[in-house]
């Protein structure tokens, strides 16, 4: 058979590391790949071996400024890219205003006379995704200590991820890096602890939910999509 | 570059950095920024296409560096082939004239000394890789070093060498194949 050919798969290798071969010709070169070792064997010589061309060339060190410039792509701004965190605020905004809308007709529902007794919140976030459904109710309450905490309650038409966790971030006004607060749950209720020197930053800042491996962002930065949004409001 | 890391300190460096180590991740820039930046002024020829070029790989390099197999490639290759293929990118969408200059067509491959290659080049395989590239016809060899150095395929390479497409391909799968017997038989 003519893919058997060592010759033929040799030189298709090196067109696919070398990059020149033709878009159909690379398409049908990578679904092949995957039921032929001998010729993943061949793409890994080839690369072994002709990268090593780069190593004929003299080394420069670039500028201070790349590393900087990487840096501040990586760490200083929202992760993955720094147009993310932005583009998922911009894009959201639009639906903020009903789900305010919504969180004060909820906030109602829930200032039943027992419900006043056990918590007194003094702002209160509704969280929405996209199509404006609500995922959960917040409330900001305050115990006898002075301790602040988030009461998150889980609204019925929150679409559970059972393979997932979902994680509540702070996000700056100032763009900063969004700030974990813990993981919110899938049905029912909880009480997320809000660190001191966090709650002056909930006045100004937004509120977003990331869908995460279970446990939560291994990195301590958003790592899935942002599917909810929302803000605490003073009542 | 000051220092010549191991292949296997290269491996801990990538490895810890695909788990968000960031102190991993300045020294692997470190150890290879200015071999891969090397790379990226001679295939880009522009000093803010080249920074560019870098910048953009190694973002890439660290979000991807939890999907590194050794099995497939060494680390350094592995670099390679993300900044080679950034390079490519930006070339495909820069205008030609802002390139290639004629008189740096890479001559110095086509050329029967290889001398001065030789001494920049540092490692034991890729010396082998050199002295191998040096037994080809030199045409044969300057088509490939164009292919890799410009990701020209085979049609732009026989407008630049004005010869007709066929003749290229022959020359480079010649060219090619000379080059895996060679290496092979060296090893």
């Amino acid at each position: 058979m003519r893919y058997d050919n060592p010759e033929l798969a040799d030189m298709l290798a090196v067109e696919y590391v070398l990059g020149t071969l033709k878009k159909s010709t690379r398409n049908r070169y990578e679904q092949l790949l995957q039921q032929r070792p001998d010729w993943q064997q061949a793409q890994n010589w080839w690369q072994a071996h002709i990268h090593l061309l780069a190593d004929t060339i003299p080394a420069k060190k670039p500028p201070n400024k790349v590393w900087q410039n990487i840096e501040q792509r990586l760490f200083s701004k929202p992760y993955p890219n720094n147009s993310w965190w932005r583009n998922a605020w911009l894009r959201n905004t639009a639906f903020l205003s009903t789900a305010l809308a919504a969180s004060f007709a909820t906030f109602l529902v829930l200032q039943s006379p027992k419900e006043a007794v056990t918590y007194e919140p003094s702002a209160v976030a509704m969280l929405a995704n996209e199509k404006a459904q609500s995922g959960w109710h917040l409330s900001l309450t305050k115990n006898t200590a002075g301790e602040v905490s988030i009461r998150a309650d889980s609204l019925a038409s929150l679409e559970s991820k059972p393979n997932n966790s979902f994680e509540l971030w702070i996000l700056p006004s100032d763009k900063g890096k969004p700030i974990s607060l813990g993981l919110l749950p899938q049905q029912g209720k909880k009480l997320v602890k809000v660190p001191t020197q966090l709650v002056a930053l909930l006045n100004t800042s937004g509120l977003a939910v990331s869908l995460e491996p279970v446990g939560g962002s291994p990195t301590g930065q958003p790592t899935g999509a942002v599917l909810y949004q929302g803000k605490l409001v003073q009542i | 570059m000051s220092q010549i890391v191991t292949s296997e300190e290269l491996f801990k460096l990538l490895a810890q950095s695909g788990q968000g180590d960031r102190e991993a991740f300045h020294n692997l820039y470190d150890a290879t920024s200015a071999k891969l930046f090397g790379l990226c002024l001679r295939m880009l020829n522009r000093r803010d296409l080249a920074e560019e070029a870098l910048q953009e790989a190694f973002v890439n390099i660290w979000h991807h560096a939890q999907n590194y197999r050794p099995e497939k490639a060494a680390v350094m290759t592995w670099m390679t082939t993300i900044v080679r293929n950034k390079c490519v990118d930006l070339l495909r969408v820069t205008p030609h004239e802002n390139v290639l200059k004629e008189d740096e067509s890479y001559d110095d491959w086509a050329s029967d000394d290889l001398g001065p290659l030789e001494r920049i080049t540092e490692r034991s395989e890729s010396k082998a890789l050199l002295n191998c590239m040096g037994t080809l016809a030199p045409l044969h060899r300057q088509a490939i070093a164009m292919s890799y150095f410009h990701g020209y395929a085979h049609e732009q390479l026989a407008e630049q060498l004005a010869q007709p497409l066929g003749t290229i391909k022959t020359w480079i799968r010649r060219g090619l194949q000379s080059l895996k017997a060679c290496l092979q038989g060296g090893q």
